[in-house]
C-alpha cells in the first residue's frame, strides 16, 4: 500500500516538475518573465505617467512556435483559466524580430496601451510612445544595452522629439506656468496627458460623434504646438487672493494664443469666481476675443488624494 | 460542526468565484510570426485578406505583403499594416479591456 502511494506521489511530482520545466523553458518564457518583471515594473513607475493613465496587463503569454511551444501555450492558458483569468484569442505579430527587438517592442506596446488616445495626432502619439519608452529604458538599469540602443534609435527619428523633451522638462514648465506650484512637475504629465485622458473619457461616455472628437483633437494639438513655442500660458489656482489670479489671468491672455487654467478640489470654486470677474469686467477681454473650452475630470497622482479637477482653456480667436 | 464548516467554506468559495468572474484579469496571448510563416499562420486561424481588409490606424489596404498585426476583438479581427507608425501607436495589449470598459459604461 505504502509503495503504491509513494509510487503515485513520485509520478505526480515528476509530471509536475516536467510540466513546470516546460512552462519555464525557452525564449518565450524569458520574454514573458521580462514583460512581467521588467516592463510592467518600469512602465508603471509614477515618474512616467499619472496613475490614472497607466493600465496594462500584469502578464502576457508568448508563443513563437519554438520547440514545446504548443504544449507550453496550452498549459499556460489552462493554468490562467483555472486561476480565474481570461485568455482571449491569439494576437499575431508579423515580422522578423530579434530577441532584443521583441523586448523593445513589448516596452513600446506597454506605453502604447497606456497613452492610446483618439484625441492626439498620430505623429505626436508615435513620438510620445517612443519618448516614454526611451525615457524608461534610459533610466532603468535592468534593461540591456542592445534594447536601449534600439529604443533610442526609434526616439531619435521621431517628429516631435524636441517638443516632447521641452514639455517633459521642469525648467521649461517654469517658463510657461505663470505661478509655479511648490511641487514642480513637467507640463506633459501635469497638464497635457491628464487633460486629454479625462476629456476622452467624457467624450466616450457621452458617445460623442467624430466631428466633436476631431474638434478636440485639433484643440489639443494646437495647445501642444503653442506650448512648445511658449505661446501658451498655464495658471494653477490655489490659496492666493482672487485679485492676484485676475491679474495673472489677464497677463496670461496677453502672452500668447492660449491660456490654460487648472484647479483642483475646493479651488475649482475660486477659479470659476476669478473667471466670472474677468468675464464681467469692462472691456471684457474674455467675452470678445476668446473661445472657452472646459475639461472636467479626476486628478490621480501617487502620494496625493484623488480629487476633482477642472481645466478651462481659453483660445484667442484672432492670433 | 462539519455542516457549518462546509457552509462557510462554500460561501467563501462562492464569493471569491463571483469576484473573480466579475473582475476577470485578461492575459494577452501574443504570437510572433516569421515572414515565411505568414500564409500558413493566417490559414491556420482562418483569416482571409481581401480588398476590404483595411488597416485600423491609417486605412490602407492590408495584404499578405504589408500585414503587421492581427488583433482579435469581439469575435472579429482588427488589422494593422506594417508601417512603423501604425505598429507603434496600435494598442494590442488592452483593446479587449477597453471594450469591456466601454460596454460597462453603456
Amino acid at each position: 500500500m505504502i509503495e503504491w502511494i509513494v509510487g503515485i506521489l513520485t509520478i505526480i511530482a515528476f509530471l509536475f516538475g516536467f510540466l513546470s520545466a516546460i512552462i519555464k523553458w525557452g525564449q518565450d518564457a524569458n520574454l514573458e518573465k521580462y514583460y512581467r518583471d521588467t516592463v510592467v515594473k518600469t512602465v508603471t513607475k509614477p515618474a512616467y505617467l499619472p496613475e490614472a493613465i497607466v493600465e496594462i496587463p500584469n502578464e502576457i503569454i508568448v508563443d513563437s512556435r519554438e520547440k514545446f511551444s504548443p504544449l507550453r501555450t496550452y498549459l499556460k492558458r489552462r493554468l490562467a483559466q483555472i486561476l480565474g483569468k481570461e485568455v482571449p484569442p491569439v494576437i499575431l505579430i508579423f515580422g522578423q524580430y530579434s530577441d532584443e527587438e521583441r523586448k523593445a517592442f513589448l516596452i513600446e506596446k506597454a506605453f502604447a496601451s497606456s497613452v492610446e488616445s483618439r484625441l492626439l495626432d498620430l505623429d505626436f502619439l508615435e513620438s510620445l510612445i517612443h519618448y516614454l519608452a526611451y525615457k524608461c529604458v534610459h533610466e532603468s538599469e535592468e534593461i540591456e544595452e542592445e534594447v536601449r540602443t534600439i529604443v533610442r534609435k526609434y526616439f531619435e527619428n521621431s517628429k516631435y522629439r524636441d517638443c516632447l523633451v521641452r514639455l517633459d522638462s521642469v525648467d521649461f514648465s517654469e517658463k510657461v506656468v505663470l505661478n509655479p506650484p511648490p511641487v514642480k512637475r513637467p507640463l506633459l504629465t501635469n497638464v497635457i496627458l491628464p487633460m486629454v485622458r479625462e476629456k476622452e473619457k467624457s467624450l466616450l461616455q457621452t458617445n460623442a460623434l467624430i466631428p466633436e472628437m476631431e474638434k478636440w483633437k485639433s484643440l489639443f494639438m494646437n495647445l501642444v504646438n503653442s506650448m512648445c513655442s511658449e505661446k501658451c500660458a498655464v495658471l494653477f489656482i490655489g490659496v492666493r487672493p482672487d485679485l492676484e489670479y485676475v491679474d495673472m489671468l489677464e497677463n496670461g491672455l496677453a502672452r500668447g494664443a492660449h491660456l490654460i487654467i487648472s484647479a483642483r478640489g475646493p479651488y475649482i470654486e475660486t477659479m470659476l469666481r476669478v473667471i466670472q470677474v474677468c468675464w464681467l469686467s469692462e472691456p471684457s477681454k474674455l467675452a470678445q476675443s476668446c473661445e472657452r473650452d472646459d475639461v472636467f475630470g479626476l486628478w490621480e497622482f501617487p502620494d496625493e488624494d484623488k480629487t476633482a479637477c477642472h481645466w478651462v482653456i481659453f483660445s484667442k480667436l484672432k492670433f | 460542526m462539519w455542516p457549518i464548516m462546509l457552509i462557510v467554506f462554500g460561501f467563501i468559495f462562492g464569493v471569491s468565484t463571483g469576484y473573480r468572474v466579475v473582475h476577470k484579469k485578461i492575459v494577452p496571448f501574443v504570437r510572433f510570426v516569421e515572414r515565411t510563416d505568414r500564409e500558413k499562420t493566417l490559414e491556420e486561424h482562418r483569416i482571409h485578406l481581401d480588398e476590404t481588409t483595411k488597416c485600423s490606424i491609417c486605412g490602407d489596404n492590408v495584404t499578405i505583403e504589408n500585414i503587421g498585426a492581427v488583433v482579435p476583438v469581439k469575435g472579429d479581427h482588427v488589422f494593422i499594416c506594417s508601417k512603423s507608425q501604425c505598429m507603434t501607436v496600435s494598442d494590442i495589449l488592452t483593446p479587449i479591456t477597453r471594450i469591456i470598459e466601454e460596454k460597462a459604461r453603456e
